[in-house]
């Protein structure tokens, strides 16, 4: 009996990723809180064992013991299938992540003695250290993020509360326009690596630039829209407290409320890695060095160390942004989607696809469209007709408190 | 006939919404002209329904026990009607059962964020109805007070503005600052929230020197975080954008609700007692009245209200500064701090009605004595309270998260407005 190298690569990684990424989203939440209480000036969770690292565990421990209440009014069999919707795309993101490039493999064979795989043959080969290796990976993105808004809408609207409705609307519009830019965006950089195998995007950065160099715009207007596509403030206006309490999961308590929790950390864990490999490069260390290749297991681990580096710079900014700046209005969340990051994701996409059908697909020439780009909706922001200042569309007109023009 | 329904429907509040009672709707109807102008769509195209959602009385963004009706299409809210009454606690009535001193507690516990403008308040008034004159010392010392409650005061306005936009950070540095001014008024009165330290003839106790010392180190920590502050939070783009042009208020509206306080500077008008009517030792201070100026929007939208309190927190701080340097020594011994008066003291028949500038607006203290040791009647005019009022006007054809952002520019405690 033999199996390929990459479906036991493919085992291994999956075993070895989904529980490092249910740890790490644990203490992505101690993290989040840390962060939060040195951006507060406050000292932050340490209480539970040495400076608070065990925190995680008391917090699940809590929410497992809570009880998990059901309302009377809501929708019993919605209520409890939103929550898995809202975690399993959230998880299988991680899929197609190159955690550690190519891996030469050698072949070799179980031991006799090792009960039902004993005397298997590992077949040599290289192989993608990923839990899966397709060609349509950054589709495969797409797709999984376009489930994830399911969970949010069911949660929203099996609650049967009108917190939790508006909270889901709101959550649903707001998806499913920043998919737009990050479709386009991801189209930006299929043009440029000419492929949608995520090792071979890095490894075409690796040989040329880093993509956040050749597109700064493109990662400018990416990083916004994971932000907004993971609920994360300035953009959790689902889950606005200050107006709709807890949003969706106003309902939501004990253990489902939790997998809630659960998914906007691991999405933000998924849309780091993926903003990771196709801006900064993946596995490279510094965009103007050549990096010298170490082949190997240990090889494949470093590449995972430094990704995996990348990605907690990553999911730290995010937070810092988080607890710095003040939460967008509805309106000004779809006017920035619709007539700020769509217009110039299709600009780009446009300028790049010309360019490289000239010939022009150098990094050098990409960073001065973006450039151009720039300059250009810079420069034509003041003759584009301004809209009222204000959300407030009756002017209290006839009215003797009409305001003085 | 479907859409000539809707119009009557737009056009009438229905007097039956809301528990029974009468909805609020301002002057200015909503027609379906404008309607379909807002949304952009024909009423015909798109059959939408409203929404009742009722916000408070537990909310996290509305500020203690305050319960509004919002009648909501999708995000838009059509009128917002709030219901008073949540934390009513019969302080007027209390009034009229205890001795003048024995009241001033009460008047903490009614803005609870600046309770020692509220004694001041109740203090001069009686002060006042009785003919007793305070020491220069004493009202030296109640300016310094007054206006370090202001900063505290505005201070927690200024988080939670934050937090009602979003922004949790200002929030804790906000309140980091508060403490160090709820430390001074500790090491002066022993209390930290409520402190009764005004009395009826002055204070309860004496500051120290070290303390007045204390109090110049703070303004000179403390002067320049409001700048920190200013390129924090109210020059962020997300912000003035949430607060801009937002819950526009004109002057003449503000003017015509009885607003005061920052909501009606924030409409332009340049409206402070201290300055208008002015008591205590505000002629000899030196300081400005702050109005909005619009900067992002129209005049009297949420950002100058807010802006407002920002500005009015550096002229205290300028206020205090004269204060520390003018403020006489302790020379006529123990007692420089408050005159003698007897403590059941009785006052002569008569009527008072005094009014002070506090952080939240004009309170105004409406004393009547039938000649006992007891006031006959006792009537607080809360700024806030007519702040409120004017909730309807402004939550009329806005987005739903403008309310919360309405809300916090008024600025409300409920503890003064249900008195």
């Amino acid at each position: 009996m033999t199996i390929t190298a990459q479906a036991l690569v493919s085992i291994i990684v999956i075993a070895v990723v989904f529980n490092v990424s249910l740890g790490a989203v644990a203490y992505c939440i101690l993290l989040e809180r840390k962060i939060c209480a040195w951006v507060q000036d406050r000292i932050g969770p340490n209480r539970v064992g040495p400076m608070g690292l065990f925190q995680p565990l008391a917090d699940g421990l809590k929410l497992f013991l809570k009880e998990d209440y059901n309302p009377g009014h809501v929708d019993k069999w919605l209520f409890l299938l939103a929550p898995c919707f809202v975690i399993v795309p959230a998880l299988v993101g991680w899929a197609i992540v190159p955690w550690g490039g190519v891996w030469d493999f050698q072949g070799f064979i179980f031991w006799e003695w090792i009960p039902f795989i004993g005397g298997t043959e590992v077949v040599a080969g290289p192989v993608n250290v990923s839990a899966v290796s397709v060609s349509i990976g950054l589709v495969y993105v797409l797709a999984v993020g376009g489930v994830g808004v399911y969970g949010v809408t069911l949660g929203g609207w099996a609650s049967n509360n009108k917190y939790s409705f508006l909270g889901g609307v709101r959550a649903t519009a707001q998806m499913l326009s920043y998919e737009i830019p990050i479709g386009v965006i991801l189209l930006v950089i299929l043009l440029m690596a000419g492929t949608l195998r995520p090792d071979v995007i890095v490894q075409h950065q690796v040989e040329t630039m880093w993509n956040i160099v050749a597109h700064p715009l493109a990662a400018v207007i990416y990083f916004t829209a994971i932000l907004a596509e993971a609920n994360r403030a300035p953009f959790d206006l689902a889950e606005a407290e200050q107006e709709l309490i807890g949003g969706f999961h106003t309902e939501y308590a004990s253990m489902k409320w939790a997998l809630f929790f659960f998914a906007e950390y691991s999405h933000m864990i998924t849309a780091s890695a993926i903003f990771a490999v196709i801006f900064l490069g993946g596995w490279h260390v510094f965009p103007f060095v050549p990096q010298a290749e170490v082949s190997g297991l240990f090889g494949v681990l470093l590449k995972f160390a430094i990704l995996a580096g990348k990605v907690a710079l990553l999911i730290v900014f995010m937070m810092v942004v988080r607890w710095t700046l003040p939460r967008f209005r509805y309106d000004q969340l779809m006017n920035l989607a619709w007539k700020i990051l769509i217009p110039i994701s299709g600009l780009l996409l446009v300028g790049t696809t010309l360019m490289t059908w000239k010939g022009l697909d150098q990094w050098w020439w990409m960073l001065a469209l973006n450039i151009a780009i720039f300059i250009a909706v810079w420069g034509i922001q003041p003759f584009v007709p301004k809209g009222d200042p204000t959300n407030r569309k009756l002017p209290l007109e006839g009215s003797r408190f009409s305001p003085a023009e | 006939m479907a859409t000539t329904e809707r119009e009557t429907e737009f056009i009438v509040p229905r007097a039956t919404d809301f528990d029974g009672q009468t909805s609020g709707i301002g002057p200015h109807g909503l027609v379906p002209e404008e309607q379909s102008a807002m949304s952009g769509v024909e009423l015909e195209d798109v059959e939408t329904e409203e929404m009742l959602i009722n916000m408070g009385p537990q909310h996290p963004a509305t500020h203690g026990v305050l319960r509004v009706v919002l009648r909501t299409d999708g995000e838009l809210v059509l009128e917002a009607v709030p219901h008073l009454g949540y934390l009513h606690r019969c302080a007027e009535k209390i009034g009229e059962n205890l001795a003048y001193a024995m009241y001033v507690p009460y008047t903490d516990r009614m803005d609870y964020v600046a309770g020692m403008n509220e004694n001041w308040a109740f203090c001069q008034a009686v002060e006042q109805l009785a003919g007793i004159q305070v020491p220069r010392r004493a009202e030296f010392l109640r300016v310094i007070a007054g206006e370090l409650q202001r900063i505290a005061s505005h201070l927690v306005s200024f988080g939670t503005y934050g937090l009602d936009l979003g922004a949790f950070t200002p929030f804790l540095y906000a309140f980091r600052e508060r403490e160090y001014i709820l430390d001074l008024f500790e090491m002066l009165c022993g209390a930290r929230l409520t402190y009764s330290y005004y009395t009826i003839g002055g204070l309860t106790h004496d500051a120290t020197d070290d303390w007045l010392m204390k109090v110049g180190e703070f303004l000179a920590y403390f002067e320049p975080k409001i700048k920190e502050y200013n390129a924090l939070l109210s020059y962020n783009r997300i912000f003035t954008k949430r607060a801009g042009g937002v819950g526009v208020l004109p002057a003449d509206l503000a003017i015509a609700y009885g607003c005061t306080g920052p909501v009606i500077r924030g409409s332009g008008v340049p409206y402070d007692l201290r300055r208008d009517k002015p008591y205590s030792l505000y002629p000899e201070l030196d300081f400005e009245v702050c109005v909005g100026t619009g900067e992002f929007g129209q005049v009297g939208d949420c950002w100058d209200r807010y802006m407002v309190r920002m500005k009015e927190m550096e002229q205290s701080v300028r206020i205090i500064q004269q204060c520390l340097k003018m403020i006489p020594d302790n020379a006529e011994g123990a007692n420089g701090h408050r005159v003698k008066v007897r403590r059941n003291f009785k006052v002569d028949p008569g009527e008072v009605y005094l009014e002070m500038e506090n952080p939240r607006g004009v309170l105004g203290f409406y004393i009547e004595s039938q000649g006992g040791a007891q006031p006959y009647r006792v009537k607080a005019r809360a700024g806030t309270f007519c702040n409120l009022s004017v909730l309807p006007e402004l939550c009329h054809n806005v987005m739903l998260a403008d309310v919360p952002a309405i809300i916090g520019s008024i600025d409300v405690v409920m503890g003064q407005v249900d008195r």
